[in-house]
C-alpha cells in the first residue's frame, strides 16, 4: 500500500511543527524518519495515523484520503507498533499477539482457534514461540518490543508503522529488531514507516529517509544519499564523518559523530 | 582477550541447554493455563451455589442444607413439601437472596468494567463518585415520590453526570491521570453526599427521612420478588452485554492509541461500556442503596486468581461478587439481633484490602 502525506500542517500553541509537509512512501518500501528530540517525529506518526487531526492537508492511502476509509478498514491494512512499555493490566504473550487480529473481527466475537494458530505462527516467525504462555509483565523490554511487533504482523499488514522500535534496547536486542525489519522488507509485501534516533540504523534498513528539523524544516531523499556529513550537521548540529565499514560490505557506510556544534539560540 | 572470549562463549554454551529445558516446561503449561480459567469459573460457580444453599439455611429458623435441597427439589418436581419450610424459603428468604446475588454480581462486574476502561485496578463505581451521584438521584426520586422506575431513571441520570464530571476533571493534557481520577472521584463524591444531606435536611422527618437513611446505608431487607424482577430486567441484559464484550475489554484496557490501532473505535466503545456499567450501578443503588467496595475488591481478588484476561475475569467477578454479597448479607441479618447495614460490613472488609492494594501499586497504575 502506498502512503502519502499531502501538504500536512500541524503545530502546538502557535509553534509550527510541520509546514506543508509532503511525503510519499512507495508501495513495499521502507521509510525512516530522523530528527533531533522534540522535532515531532512521534507527532508526525500520530497525525499520519489520524490520532491527531491535520490542521491542513491530509494522509492518503493508495491515493484515497484517509477519512474515506472506515476505522476498521484503515486498521485492517495498517499495523502500528508503539514503544514498548508495561501496561497496568498485562496479558499472556499469545493473548497479546492475538489482539492484532481484532480489526477483522465482529463486535461480540472472541478469537478462534485459527486466530491462536496465526498468533503462534507469528511468534514462531520471530523466534518467540517459547514465550507464548508467559505473561507480558514477565518478559524483558526487548522481548516485549518483539511481542508488539508480532502483534502487528499477525494480521499481515500492508503498512507497518514503528515508533522508535529500537530505542531503550541493548545492542543485541537492537540488532534483533533491525533484523526483523530487514526480513519484513525482504518479503516485499509491506510498506514500513519507522521513526528512529539512529542514522546508522536508517542506513542499514531503509530505502528513503525523511529528516525533520525545527520550525517545519524537512528534507527527504534516498537514505544512502540523504544521510551525509552535511545533513547530520544541519539536523543534529553534530559534526561527523561518514565511515566505510569495509569488513562487512564495500557499500555500507556509517555515521561516526565526534563533536557537537553550538545549538542555535531559537532551540 | 582471547581467553576472556572463550570464557564468555563457554558460559553461553552452558546456558543454552538450560534455556531449552525451560522451554519444554513452559509448553507443558499451555494446556494447564487454558484449563485454569475454566476450573476457576467452575469452582466459583460451585461456591456461589453452596453459598446460596447455606444462606437459605440461615435465619431465625435454622434448616440443614439437606432440608433446603429437599424443599427446592420438591418444589421443582411439584411433590409435597412442608408448607412452613416452603413459606420461609420462598417468601421470606428467597427474594432477598436472589437480590443479593444480582446486586453483588452487578457491582463486581461494573467494577471490573470501570477498571478495564480506565486501564487501572484502583477504580470502581464508588471511588469514581458514580455511586454518590446515583444515590443523590435516587434520594431526589424518593423525595419527589416518582415511583420505582422514576427513581431508577433519576439515579442513572445523576450517576452519569457524576461520571462525566469525574472523567472531565481527570483528564490532564489529554491523558487520563490516575491520581486526578481518584481525586476527582473524592470531590464529586463529597459534593453529592453534601447534596444528599441537604435533601435529608428538607425531607419529612417522620416519613421520608427514616426511609432515606436506612436505604442509603445499604440494605437488602425490603427486597421483594417485584424488586428482583425490576432489577433483573435491567441488570441481566447489561451483564450479558458486558460478557459478550469481554474480549473487547482486554483491548480497551490498553493505551488509547494502541487500542485504536488495533481497530477499536475507542471513544464509542468506552461510552457504550461506561453507560452499561453505570446503568447497572444506578439500578443497584436505587434499589438497595450504596453498597461500597464490592466493585473494587472483588475484581481485584479475581485478578489475583485468574489473571487479567477479561474473558475469564468478567464471569469470575460476577460469580464471586454474588457469593460475596450473599455472605456479607448473611452476616448482616444473622450476626446480631438487629440488621447491620451492608455498607458498614463491606467497608470494614474492603477498606483494608484497598489499603494493601494502594501500598502494593504505590498509588499508581504502572
Amino acid at each position: 500500500m502506498k502512503v502519502e502525506i499531502h501538504n500536512g500542517c500541524f503545530g502546538y500553541r502557535g509553534k509550527l511543527l510541520f509546514d506543508h509537509l509532503n511525503l510519499k512512501v512507495p508501495e513495499n518500501k521502507v521509510l525512516t524518519i530522523l530528527g533531533a528530540n522534540g522535532v515531532g517525529k512521534t507527532t508526525l506518526l500520530r497525525c499520519l495515523m489520524g490520532f491527531l487531526p491535520w490542521k491542513e492537508g491530509e494522509t492518503l492511502l493508495n491515493g484515497a484520503p484517509f477519512h474515506s476509509y472506515s476505522h476498521k478498514e484503515v486498521w485492517s491494512h495498517i499495523s502500528y507498533v508503539p514503544q514498548a512499555k508495561q501496561s497496568s493490566f498485562s496479558y499472556r504473550v499469545i493473548d497479546t499477539v492475538v489482539m492484532g487480529l481484532n480489526a477483522s473481527s465482529s463486535l461480540f466475537s472472541t478469537p478462534s482457534k485459527e486466530d491462536y494458530e496465526k498468533a503462534q505462527a507469528a511468534l514462531e516467525w520471530l523466534g518467540l514461540a517459547d514465550l507464548a504462555e508467559r505473561n507480558c509483565d514477565r518478559v524483558s523490554g526487548g522481548q516485549l518490543q518483539m511481542v508488539l511487533i508480532a502483534r502487528a504482523l499477525v494480521s499481515d499488514p500492508e503498512v507497518l508503522i514503528l515508533d522508535e522500535p529500537e530505542s531503550n534496547l541493548d545492542m543485541a536486542n537492537q540488532l534483533r529488531v533491525l533484523d526483523v525489519i530487514e526480513r519484513i522488507a525482504d518479503k516485499g509485501d509491506t510498506t514500513c514507516i519507522i521513526n528512529t534516533h539512529f542514522p546508522n540504523n536508517a542506513l542499514r534498513i531503509s530505502d528513503d529517509t525523511l529528516f525533520l528539523g525545527s520550525n517545519g524544516k524537512q528534507l527527504m531523499g534516498p537514505t544512502k544519499s540523504v544521510i551525509n556529513e552535511d545533513t547530520i550537521k544541519e539536523f543534529y548540529h553534530v559534526r561527523s564523518y561518514m565511515v566505510p565499514v569495509t569488513p562487512i560490505s564495500n557499500k555500507l557506510r556509517i555515521v561516526f559523530p565526534y563533536q557537537t556544534e553550538q545549538i542555535p539560540a531559537e532551540l | 582477550m582471547s581467553s576472556k572470549n572463550k570464557v564468555i562463549k563457554g558460559e553461553k554454551a552452558a546456558k543454552t541447554p538450560a534455556g531449552q529445558s525451560k522451554t519444554g516446561a513452559l509448553q507443558s503449561q499451555t494446556n494447564e493455563r487454558h484449563k485454569h480459567g475454566g476450573i476457576a469459573i467452575l469452582a466459583l460457580l460451585i461456591l456461589l451455589i453452596a453459598t446460596f444453599i447455606f444462606s437459605l439455611c440461615l435465619g431465625r429458623y435454622q434448616f440443614s442444607p439437606s432440608d433446603i435441597i429437599q424443599v427446592l427439589w420438591g418444589t421443582l418436581t411439584q411433590s409435597n413439601v412442608d408448607p412452613m419450610a416452603s413459606n420461609i424459603v420462598f417468601s421470606v428468604r428467597m427474594p432477598r437472596i436472589l437480590m443479593g446475588i444480582l446486586v453483588g454480581a452487578a457491582l463486581a462486574e461494573a467494577g471490573a468494567t470501570y477498571q478495564a476502561v480506565f486501564g487501572n485496578p484502583l477504580v470502581s463505581s464508588d471511588i469514581l463518585g458514580v455511586s454518590s451521584g446515583a444515590s443523590f438521584g435516587a434520594t431526589l426520586g424518593i423525595l419527589l415520590s416518582v415511583g420505582t422506575i422514576g427513581i431508577q431513571a433519576w439515579s442513572l441520570a445523576f450517576g452519569l453526570i457524576a461520571l462525566v464530571i469525574v472523567i472531565f476533571l481527570g483528564r490532564v493534557q489529554k491523558k487520563t491521570q490516575l491520581y486526578m481520577l481518584v481525586l476527582a472521584g473524592v470531590i464529586v463524591s463529597s459534593l453529592f453526599s453534601a447534596l444528599v444531606s441537604l435533601l435529608e435536611y428538607v425531607a419529612d422527618p417522620y416519613d421520608q427521612l427514616p426511609a432515606i437513611v436506612t436505604w442509603l446505608m445499604g440494605s437488602l431487607t425490603s427486597s421483594s420478588y417485584g424488586d428482583v424482577v425490576t432489577s433483573a430486567i435491567i441488570i441481566l441484559p447489561c451483564c450479558i452485554l458486558l460478557w459478550l464484550l469481554r474480549w473487547k475489554l482486554n483491548l480497551l484496557s490498553l493505551d488509547e492509541e494502541e487500542a485504536a490501532s488495533l481497530g477499536i473505535d475507542v471513544s464509542k466503545m468506552r461510552i457504550l461500556v461506561l453507560v452499561i456499567a453505570t446503568l447497572m450501578t444506578a439500578v443497584t443503588v436505587s434499589l438497595c442503596g450504596v453498597i461500597g467496595w464490592i466493585g473494587l475488591v472483588i475484581p481485584h481478588m479475581c485478578r489475583m486468581i485468574v489473571g487479567n484476561d477479561h474473558r475469564v475475569l468478567i464471569p469470575s467477578s460476577m460469580l464471586m461478587g454474588g457469593a460475596y454479597l450473599l455472605l456479607i448479607d448473611d452476616i448482616a441479618r444473622c450476626a446480631t439481633g438487629t440488621e447491620i447495614p451492608l455498607s458498614i460490613l463491606t467497608a470494614i472488609i474492603g477498606a483494608p484490602v484497598f489499603m494493601s492494594l494502594l501500598q502494593k501499586t504505590g498509588g499508581s497504575a504502572k
